[in-house]
């Protein structure tokens, strides 16, 4: 059995474009709305606030709380922050396997796999690239998928 | 590794593109083809000019980008700009692979390719690509890979009058309003140009007035409303020969192979253990004339809205029971074991019944509230009347034929489910849940309702009603 994590580097990249987003949404707001003083101010503290909640809060609970945990028959996937939720898929009924990488073959911990079941989908995402490399050469081992 | 065809560039580009082509050719429209006039465009719209080429660029990216091969035991696909997508599927997954080549492709020789598993929670198609003829290849040479017999057993070419009555009795209105609204609705300003350049509003007021005339008692609003119902059934009409004509099926008892449609031929190769059941359909008529139509639930087949999955279109009695046997040697009809008694009569009846009764105030209320419509209200109280007593039949006929039996690891169930009478063959391990239904009358008389879900890509439930609940019970021990 073994556990994989959530990569904290992928964290820090999505903080960062959380807060750019954040900021550039405060910024129009100031330029386009900068006559009516009290909704220019309104929506920029909305977004900005947004933004800073969801960087400074929700993601680093998010990804504390992310685990899977791969054993020789199935896969467990834990998520959730206040409402927890467990969701498990046996080997054998992937129909088949998608892997998503971002820019630079998946570092900054941006790597996902997206396991298709009987009934619907199981995505494990932002894993480390090393992460990535090893379970899937797993999958392939246990014959879930094939690859050259 | 082999990109999809060329035309996709198109369909990549084209979401956006609309928005700078007209105003484009309206300037090539009001200038003179002179090379001070050419500059004197291109230094008006140099900024259109440049999105444009943005978006064709990316389009060509995104086009150059997504690649695919068919390898020794799987389907790969690549795909995406900045995050890449690598999808590998086992040929032994696939359930139904598809290759489709509507006429307007075939002088650009390209194919659309459907592939699909059993993975997903709606009937989405897992693969889509526009791929060369060539390629097409390709993934014929696979398809043995998907099966484990050469051995071809049966061979079916249906002949073009049975395809014709199929259509006729499977054609609906219903239907046939998609097909419109999907024209009304993408067409947009073109087909709004089209009925005003057409006068169909005109011809439709003219036509009907003129067989209102000559059917004298019936409005002419009356009329026109017939009129679009009857082209609404013509036009379902039309999609399904079109769709189910030059039918033919092929059967190695691993792989059903499936040629079918006029303009759009399709082909589609099924995997046989992959087909979750068997589902022999009726209407009305059909069961009147005992005649069949064996459709089959297998992922990735008969996914589009208002196809029937149809595996050979209309058999009679004899010939169903000579052909099912060679199809699928592990499923067989069996006699009902558990089935509604004649009490449950009401059980059946009573949405259409009330809804009948409701009829009569609800058109005397209409006469009161518009006196001026009156002789259309009641020629619509009349035509309401005709599914409703339609759907009564039917329930009656249901009554006397639902029913299910559970033998040698057999499910039988018969019941029907709008104006369609289904028999569903599978094997009792393809049955995921059985659910039993119970309301106080149900508690007082010892009945139930029984609901079946088999596996399927799309939850669908199979219900029973009114059958005794013991009887249920002791069945469904047995075998759960």
């Amino acid at each position: 059995m073994k556990t994989y994590y959530a990569d904290l580097q992928a964290m820090q990249l999505i903080q960062f474009i959380s807060m750019l987003t954040g900021g550039l949404l405060a910024l129009a707001a100031g330029l386009t709305l900068y006559r009516w003083p009290v909704v220019m101010w309104c929506a920029a503290g909305i977004c900005g606030g947004a933004a800073l909640l969801f960087s400074l809060l929700f993601l680093p609970l998010w990804f504390r709380q992310f685990s899977c945990i791969v054993t020789s028959s199935q896969i467990t996937r834990r998520t959730g922050i206040f409402f927890r939720r467990e969701q498990s898929v046996r080997l054998q009924t992937i129909q088949f396997v998608q892997i998503v990488t971002g820019p630079f073959d998946g570092r900054c911990g941006m790597n996902f796999i997206l396991l298709h079941v009987y009934g619907g989908r199981m995505l494990l995402p932002c894993l480390r690239q090393e992460d990535r490399i090893a379970l899937t050469e797993y999958l392939r081992a246990k014959g879930v998928y094939h690859a050259p | 590794m082999h990109h999809e065809h060329p035309l996709r560039i198109i369909r990549y580009s084209i979401k956006n593109i609309w928005l700078l082509i007209f105003p484009l050719l309206r300037g090539v429209n009001s200038f003179l083809i002179t090379p001070e006039a050419v500059v004197e465009w291109v230094r008006g719209t140099w900024f259109d000019l440049l999105i444009l080429l943005c978006i064709l660029g990316f389009g060509f990216l995104r086009w150059r980008l997504r690649r695919f091969t068919v390898r020794e035991n799987d389907l790969y696909l690549e795909d995406g700009i900045f995050f890449r997508s690598r999808c590998y599927m086992p040929m032994e997954r696939l359930s139904a692979m598809t290759l489709e080549t509507p006429f307007w492709l075939a002088p650009f020789r390209g194919v659309y390719l459907y592939v699909n598993t059993a993975a997903g929670q709606s009937d989405d198609t897992d693969v889509r690509l526009l791929i060369r003829r060539q390629d097409a290849a390709m993934f014929e040479r696979a398809v043995p890979k998907m099966r484990r017999s050469a051995q071809h057993s049966c061979r079916y070419r249906v002949h073009p009058l049975r395809i014709l009555g199929f259509s006729v009795i499977f054609s609906s209105s219903f239907y046939g309003s998609f097909y419109l609204a999907a024209f009304w609705f993408q067409g947009g300003r073109i087909s709004r140009d089209l009925i005003e350049e057409f006068r169909l509003n005109e011809r439709l007021t003219q036509a009907s007035e003129e067989l209102a005339h000559r059917l004298s008692g019936i409005p002419p609003a009356a009329v026109a409303v017939g009129i679009v119902v009857v082209c609404m059934w013509l036009l379902s009409l039309f999609a399904n020969l079109m769709r189910y004509g030059a039918f033919y099926m092929r059967t190695d008892k691993k792989l059903v192979y499936i040629r079918s449609g006029l303009l759009m031929r399709r082909r589609h190769f099924l995997q046989t253990d992959r087909i979750n059941y068997l589902d022999i359909r009726q209407n009305l008529l059909t069961k009147l004339f005992c005649l069949f139509a064996l459709a089959v639930n297998c992922p990735g087949y008969g996914n589009t809205r208002g196809s029937i999955p149809v595996c050979l279109p209309l058999l009679t009695r004899r010939e169903l029971e000579e052909t099912l046997p060679l199809l699928f040697p592990g499923v067989r009809m069996q006699k009902n074991h558990l089935r509604p008694a004649w009490t449950a009569l009401w059980g059946y009846i009573w949405l259409p019944v009330l809804m009948a009764a409701a009829i009569l105030p609800a058109a005397w209320m209409a006469r009161q509230l518009l006196p001026a419509w009156e002789e259309v209200i009641d020629f619509f109280r009349i035509m309401l009347l005709i599914p409703i007593c339609w759907k009564l039949l039917v329930q009656i006929l249901s009554l006397l034929t639902s029913g299910a039996s559970m033998e040698d690891g057999c499910l039988c169930l018969r019941m029907c489910r709008g104006l369609v009478f289904h028999t569903i063959l599978a094997g009792t391990e393809r049955v995921v849940k059985v659910r039993i239904r119970r309301n106080p009358w149900h508690r007082i008389f010892g009945k139930c309702h029984v609901d079946f879900y088999l596996r399927s890509e799309v939850r669908r439930r199979y219900a029973l009603r009114n059958v005794d609940y013991e009887t249920a019970c002791a069945m469904l021990e047995a075998y759960l």
